[in-house]
């Protein structure tokens, strides 16, 4: 579960670098999911043919609806994506082909595969699941560090600054943000495919919106200008302390919440960033005693 | 299917329009004024139907002295929230900074407060329903068709409450003073304007319009402490579709998506929020900005 919400929460990161925030994930999460769900199940196909269907899938979904509201501005983006993670939920849930608000379950797992020198490795324990997600996470996190230190992460460095001075300088804004967040939500339904097969049932509860909020509390927490690093660090605390100190589920969302207020409102860096910050003072503060001596 | 009944859906419709309306003034009040989005809107519907619940039912007052009290707790409540929260993130930000910064940072802590404060309610009061009798029990009957008091009650006291604010934003000094801020907060400054104050005082009077709307919803549907954040989604939905900056967007949207709402669920079911949230995005295709508001940036 850390690596899923690792990985949704870089993607959330991937999508603020270009000054855009999403709360669609748990929508392309959903989408990954039902997807790679109904292959296998329909139409019979294994899961290593599904997953990357899937990922295709919530891009194709990804593309044909940031076009439309990518364009309409980033406070409109913000909303719609929002909203279009509610009508997933609701889709899923009142079409009965889709599972309806029972959902799947029995979702088959992967078939065994065999890799050389390790031999057959087969999926009916969580340990090799461990692995695999974290193979995933890491072909992520490898794709999207290459995103970002190519010719593409630097368009979305410059979109980031100032999107007239990037458009000026001859880069296309609006289809850049439009890859991003279509790379962005096929991650989401990648992760949303391996999720459904770990856990071998996919009901529409839980796709909420709450899910897209809580990947936000991760990012930030880990701090939004650390790309791949903050959400994996916000993920990996809020989802094993709150598990360490056993906080109660009615007051859980109120510590998330105002979690999420003092972060954004007082610490913007999250925690990389203040740690960065507290380490940039100390070393002034040397520097001062030394130069005084 | 006989005319009585497509009038009765259309004035069902037409009263959650208005509901939608006074929300969306809201939102677009704080949002044109400070620059904040405030996805914690809904709470302060929810938190002004559930203290006219608890001064009008509980506490059994007289229905204005309940009203008014309903309208000072919701300024003091949205007063205390803007002081802890928003404060911060306005202070954050020079008076000339774009609008999509401060409205990115205020999106994401407007969301945290969401969660806290709905928490707050389903503690508070708990996850049970609540009613309210009626204060306008009557039904008007013209020739078979019959019309529910507090339906209309709800369309009237929303026009006279735009009537008020324009009246407000034209007339008085307050509100001109906000309209300057929305303008131009930086010049407002320099020609003597208190921003902060105007800030504060426009954000109380978003939720004050929030509080109202939940005022008038709470005798027609029994108060649940989930129905905060079901109608911020459409009321955010209204103010996409109507345009972010133009309140006379708002009307039309807000009339559009509450009938669309009432005859949508009645003739296919709860599917027709999806064909709702399909049709605003067919429509976004060809405006981006909404019915008559432009794209921000």
């Amino acid at each position: 579960m850390t690596y899923v919400a690792a990985g949704l929460g870089m993607s959330f990161n991937m999508v603020y670098s270009t000054r855009l925030i999403t709360l669609g994930a748990a929508a392309f999460y959903a989408i990954g999911a039902y997807s790679s769900t109904l292959l296998t199940i329909k139409l019979n196909l294994s899961f290593w043919l599904a997953l990357p269907l899937a990922t295709v899938i919530a891009g194709i979904v990804a593309f044909v609806v940031g076009v439309i509201i990518i364009r309409t501005g980033t406070l409109t983006f913000v909303i719609m994506t929002l909203l279009f993670c509610l009508i997933i939920y609701q889709l899923v849930g009142s079409i009965s082909w889709l599972g309806g608000w029972g959902g799947f379950i029995n979702i088959p797992r992967p078939n065994p595969i065999s890799i050389p020198y390790i031999g057959e490795i087969s999926f009916q324990s969580r340990v090799p699941f461990y692995y695999l997600g974290l193979c995933l996470i890491l072909l992520v996190a490898l794709i999207y560090q290459s995103l970002y230190s190519s010719r593409i992460g630097r368009a979305w460095k410059a979109i980031k600054q100032s999107e007239r001075v990037a458009a000026s300088m001859g880069i296309n804004v609006f289809w850049y943000k439009t890859l991003c967040f279509v790379v962005a939500s096929s991650a989401s339904g990648a992760l949303g495919s391996f999720y459904a097969h770990y856990y071998q049932i996919v009901i529409p509860d839980m796709f909420t919106g709450f899910i897209s909020i809580y990947i936000q509390i991760y990012s930030a927490l880990g701090g939004l200008e650390y790309y791949i690093l903050g959400p994996a660090v916000g993920a990996a605390i809020m989802i094993f302390v709150p598990e360490l100190l056993n906080i109660a589920q009615d007051i859980q969302p109120i510590i998330f919440g105002s979690m999420l207020v003092i972060i954004i409102v007082f610490f913007p860096g999250g925690i990389i960033g203040s740690l960065k910050k507290l380490n940039q003072k100390k070393n002034r503060k040397k520097n001062e005693i030394r130069r005084k001596c | 299917m006989d005319g009585t009944l497509l009038f009765q859906l259309f004035v069902n419709g037409l009263s959650i329009g208005a509901i939608y309306i006074l929300l969306v003034f809201g939102l677009q009040l704080i949002i044109r004024t400070t620059g904040i989005v405030n996805f914690a809107h809904g709470e302060m519907y929810v938190f002004g139907a559930y203290t006219f619940w608890f001064t009008y039912s509980v506490l059994d007052l007289h229905l204005g002295f309940a009203v008014i009290l309903t309208v000072i707790v919701m300024a003091i409540i949205s007063g205390v929230v803007y002081r802890a929260v928003f404060h911060y993130v306005q202070a954050r930000f020079k008076a000339d900074t774009p609008l999509s910064d401060k409205a990115l940072m205020s999106a994401m802590a407007s969301i945290g407060l969401m969660m806290v404060l709905s928490r707050i309610i389903v503690l508070y009061f708990g996850t049970d329903q609540k009613g309210i009798p009626s204060f306008l029990p009557q039904v008007f009957v013209f020739s078979g068709i019959r019309l529910p008091a507090e339906r209309l009650s709800i369309i009237l006291i929303a026009v006279l409450i735009a009537g008020i604010l324009s009246f407000f934003f034209f007339g008085t000094k307050l509100g001109k003073a906000m309209r300057a801020v929305s303008t131009d907060s930086l010049a407002s400054k320099l020609m003597g304007i208190n921003s902060d104050r105007i800030f504060i005082a426009s954000f109380a009077l978003g939720s004050i319009l929030a509080g109202v709307a939940g005022l008038l919803i709470a005798p027609v549907f029994a108060l649940d402490p989930a129905m905060g954040t079901e109608i911020i989604f459409m009321a955010m939905l209204v103010m996409v579709f109507g345009g972010i900056n133009s309140y006379k967007g708002a009307v039309y949207a807000g009339i559009t998506v509450g009938l669309a709402e009432s005859f949508g669920y009645y003739f296919i079911g709860i599917i027709s929020h999806v064909l709702l949230f399909v049709m605003v995005m067919v429509f976004l295709i060809f405006r981006p900005g909404g019915f008559f508001g432009e794209a921000l940036e």
